[in-house]
């Protein structure tokens, strides 16, 4: 059976923490989470990502923001165990064409087309930039003017309106706050403020409560680093919290949308097997059945090979399922939205 | 069969190599290893009498194959070819080196895999501990490209002489690079691992093991294909022998084609040349199971 293919798009202003994110999350989940691993189709990029890594970790160098003018595009394979369950395509999108300072009406339109082609999107936010809120010190509407948070949700938007119109699954979202140990304040332990942006989610973020879609809140933190940010970090901070959940988010997603396939293919399946049964069946009745030998042997032939297809296709839905059980827990806690609804 | 090595520079391939060419040409239970080509056979035992008096060979600075052989009580039973790769071919761009592709290429072709994780560093420096585990990628990279076939997977931890193995924390810091992907072994039907730890210098330790142990599944193999090769062939033979007709015969002639008679006795033969070629395996497949029985797998 073909690999499936998920396409992923991060968007994020520029300093949002985008690439060192990216590059937490490969560096972590490339050694191995619970089982799931992911590794770059070419080598030289894990090598880069791993390098990059290396300069964080051994000399506290972060990784600079991608430029405005460039966006990267990396091919992971994600595995549970030797087991290859997908191959993501990940674009890390750069902040001009979202922001509307791009050089042409086409980057836009290109951006538009690479949502609109995206299996899960990446709203990527600087959890520094909500402090001044949570203090209470800045509106709302001013958090979300500096994160761009309305022209994220206008791309979603039509990203969203493009699926429905080619009758795509829709995107699950991920709503990645980056830099999670800045949530915490004077009295407000880094969980209080997640509860406040929770509450505050609706308004903040409307794209997470569009009918349809289900969206993961998800803190990260490649270490306590502090609110000034400097270029270099000291390495004993370096403590990475949470950077693989999006990935697998998005991969639990997908399967789940795909089981809605698969049981429709199933049902496609045993329909035309009921059918060639029936054609069987008739073809057996009466003192012509004699001669009908080789039109039944046909058939029956064509019978057991739908008799085949349902059979591998009932054992992926079932394997589908127990993995999608397995990706639930490594999330259990965290928040969801799903129609408008928070689980836990 | 082919053997190649994984790992980083300065891991201890290049004095594995020797050192486990040195002690198999003293020979263990009754098998040795030889080398096919003078020069390397004349190389290795050099570089392995400098080891054994503390002096280690220079870092390898390019991809060395080796042809050997297994034999056992002076009869050849299972040629190999061992590959040798520069340590920075595990971890550079392909487009800085060209053996670091060739890497890949071997590990797809690979009939079994030797990866060498260095003890002392895993325990002293924590980087050692992520390049360790990045070696994973590699094997995931080369198993994803390749038809599932049985292949064995040797982590050998070297130079565990300069480490107390005995200590449950250093045993913690060595296994943890590797246990995601020792967990992801062990869940597979075609892949199967073991860790040795092994020590290199002047005072050796499980030198052979790393070695005999991919053999064994050579050897096995070999026998399966054999057997296979045996039993589908007396099948056939029977399956001919059963349509044997004077008619048969004359018709045969007369078209000038193989006779079921003559179908029969050529797979007959085929049959015996593969029961003589399996004899001989039985006895060494039987000595290695005997000798590596205490090694844990996963």
């Amino acid at each position: 059976m073909a690999t499936p293919k998920l396409k992923l798009t991060m968007l994020g202003t520029t300093g949002s923490g985008k690439t060192t994110f990216l590059l937490g999350m490969y560096n972590t989940m490339s050694l191995g989470v619970q089982g799931y691993f992911l590794y770059t189709e070419d080598p030289d990029e894990g090598f880069d990502l791993g390098e990059a890594w290396d300069r964080l970790i051994e000399g506290g160098e972060l990784p600079q923001p991608t430029a405005e003018d460039q966006s990267k595009r990396y091919q992971f394979v994600f595995n549970h165990g030797f087991d290859t369950l997908v191959t993501v395509e990940w674009l890390d999108y750069r902040g001009g064409a979202m922001i509307g300072r791009a050089n042409s009406a086409s980057d836009v339109a290109q951006l538009r087309g690479q949502l609109g082609a995206s299996d899960s999107i990446y709203l990527v936010f600087d959890g520094g930039k909500l402090t001044p809120w949570l203090d209470g010190k800045a509106s709302i509407t001013s958090v979300q003017k500096e994160l761009r948070i309305r022209e994220m949700t206008q791309l979603v938007q039509h990203a969203i309106q493009d699926r429905k119109r080619n009758d795509l699954p829709l995107p699950s979202l991920v709503v990645v706050i980056t830099k999670a140990d800045l949530l915490a304040g004077p009295g407000r332990m880094v969980w209080d403020a997640l509860t406040t942006i929770i509450d505050n989610l609706k308004t903040l973020v409307e794209a997470a409560y569009v009918e349809g879609v289900t969206t993961l809140l998800c803190p990260v933190q490649v270490g306590n680093f502090g609110p000034t940010r400097p270029l270099k970090v000291d390495v004993r901070d370096i403590d990475p919290m949470g950077l693989h959940r999006p990935m697998i988010f998005s991969l639990m997603h997908y399967l789940s949308e795909g089981l809605g396939a698969h049981q429709a293919q199933l049902t496609t399946q045993r329909a035309g097997q009921s059918a060639v049964d029936q054609q069987i069946a008739a073809l057996n009745q009466g003192f012509l059945a004699y001669f009908r030998g080789r039109r039944i042997a046909q058939l029956q032939d064509v019978s057991a090979s739908y008799a085949r297809a349902i059979e591998d296709q009932q054992q992926q839905y079932h394997a589908n399922q127990s993995l999608i059980s397995r990706l639930a827990a490594e999330l259990e806690g965290h928040p969801i939205i799903r129609n408008g609804k928070v689980e836990l | 069969m082919k053997i190649v090595m994984l790992g980083h520079s300065g891991a201890g391939k290049t004095t594995y190599l020797s050192l486990m060419y040195a002690e198999m040409q003293d020979g263990i239970g009754g098998f040795q290893v030889r080398a096919k080509n003078g020069s390397q056979h004349s190389q290795l035992l050099a570089d392995a009498r400098a080891i054994r008096s503390s002096r280690y060979p220079p870092l390898t600075n390019h991809r060395a194959s080796y042809d050997l052989a297994l034999s056992y009580n002076g009869s050849e039973v299972l040629p190999f070819t061992w590959r040798d790769h520069r340590g920075g071919a595990a971890s550079g761009r392909t487009s800085d080196a060209e053996d670091v592709g060739q890497l890949h290429q071997d590990l797809l072709e690979s009939d079994a895999i030797v990866m060498f994780i260095d003890g002392h560093a895993l325990v002293n420096d924590p980087g050692a501990a992520r390049n360790a585990s990045r070696l994973s990628s590699h094997v995931l990279r080369a198993m994803r490209d390749r038809p599932e076939v049985s292949t064995p997977l040797v982590i050998a931890v070297t130079k565990c002489d300069l480490i107390d193995i005995s200590d449950e924390k250093v045993t913690e810091k060595v296994f943890a690079p590797v246990a995601e992907l020792a967990k992801a072994v062990a869940a597979t039907r075609h892949i199967v691992g073991t860790l040795i730890p092994v020590a290199c210098g002047p005072s050796s330790m499980n030198v052979v093991v790393p070695v005999l142990w991919s053999l064994r599944f050579g050897l096995i193999g070999m026998l399966v294909r054999l057997s296979t090769q045996v039993e589908s062939s007396v099948q056939a033979a029977n399956a001919a022998a059963s349509r044997v007709t004077f008619v048969d015969r004359l018709v045969s002639w007369w078209r000038d084609q193989p006779s079921y008679a003559t179908m029969a006795e050529n797979h007959r033969q085929v049959a015996l040349r593969a029961r003589r070629q399996l004899q001989p395996l039985i006895k060494p497949a039987e000595g290695l199971e005997e000798m590596l029985k205490d090694i844990q797998y996963f």
